[in-house]
């Protein structure tokens, strides 16, 4: 059997031969039995997949729109966390803004950048706070 | 008309309500008709996805997933191709990259070398059950990009232009898959139609 012919037997099932391949390929096939039986063979395999019939398990729907619901849920839980986030991120970014202003505000006024011009705190509260330990507070 | 190209129109026709009317109401909400959307079309994706990846225990999965992408496309779905060819495309993807993570897990369930043709008993006469049987485990030990243009052209029963199309491949290289793939299958099956003689 020639490669040729085998193209031309292939390419005739799944694509237009012109007159002169097709009448080729009718030639090959009369002169061999064998090409005869290759081509037989091949249909038959072709014949073999083309009556396939594949179905998944029953309930297949209703198992598609759970899984449907289920990520509508995962989605919407996604859309919260994400919502939360990006509010979080604006109040933190405005926080950021107005303490810079606030701390600027104080230098400004008195010249100073520390937690006493920041809070407005005398000197005397300022080494209160710092020398008390937060579990005092706290009790 | 083809047996293949038969059996993929050969859709859920119980419910006469048109496709573009199913999608329309799905689109708003309704999932009662998105439902007979996946009741019409689920053999269709069954016979693509099985085709690709064997009576596995993923393809219910991948199945399941075709439509699920389908539900989150909605929106942007226009009907530009037929609902049918819009959903083997997203099975056909699907299915590829099943066969890439199981390639990746070196689990693949049958290989080349795995492909035994010689110990069914062959059959002369018509295509019988063990006929089928050995051609789906040749199928298996194609390579998955000629194994996609096998299932396309010759179990879903697309034209090979068709194919073309769901793969985003050229015409010519879709034959000359298809001519390397059938080749591949010959080779695996002849064994076994020797001995049919």
């Amino acid at each position: 059997m020639k490669k040729r012919d085998i193209e031309l037997l292939y390419r005739s099932l799944d694509d237009d031969l012109n007159p002169g391949e097709q009448a080729e390929l009718e030639q090959a096939l009369s002169l061999s039995a064998e090409f005869r039986a290759e081509q037989e063979r091949l249909l038959k395999i072709r014949e073999g997949l083309s009556t396939q019939e594949h179905q998944f398990d029953p309930f297949f729907d209703a198992r598609v729109m759970q899984r449907i619901a289920s990520s509508s849920r995962s989605a919407s839980m996604v859309n919260l966390i994400e919502s939360l986030h990006l509010m979080f991120r604006r109040a933190l970014l405005v926080g950021s803004v107005a303490g810079l202003l606030l701390l600027t505000l104080n230098f400004v006024d008195g010249g100073e950048i520390s937690l006493r011009a920041a809070f407005g705190m005398s000197a005397q509260e300022t080494v209160y706070v710092m020398q008390t330990p937060l579990e005092s507070v706290m009790e | 008309m083809e047996p293949s190209a038969l059996k993929r129109s050969r859709a859920d026709i119980s419910n006469p309500t048109s496709d573009e009317e199913l999608i329309a109401l799905a689109k708003v909400g309704d999932n009662d008709a998105f439902r007979v959307l996946v009741k019409r079309y689920q053999n269709q994706v069954a016979s693509t996805v099985i085709g690709m990846l064997g009576d596995s225990s993923e393809t219910d999965d991948v199945g399941q997933e075709t439509f699920v992408r389908f539900h989150r496309a909605l929106t942007d779905f226009r009907g530009e191709s037929g609902l049918g060819t819009y959903l083997t495309r997203i099975a056909i993807n699907l299915s590829l990259n099943e066969l890439k993570r199981r390639r990746r897990r070196r689990n693949f369930f049958v290989s080349d070398d795995q492909v035994v043709v010689e110990n069914v008993e062959a059959k002369s006469d018509g295509l019988g059950f063990e006929e089928k049987e050995m051609i789906n485990r040749s199928l298996k030990a194609l390579q998955p990009d000629h194994r996609a243009v096998i299932v396309l052209r010759l179990i879903d029963g697309y034209s090979t232009r068709e194919t073309a199309e769901i793969l985003k491949l050229p015409l010519g290289t879709v034959l000359s898959r298809l001519a390397r793939a059938q080749d591949r299958l010959r080779s695996i099956m002849e064994p076994y139609y020797r001995g049919a003689r």
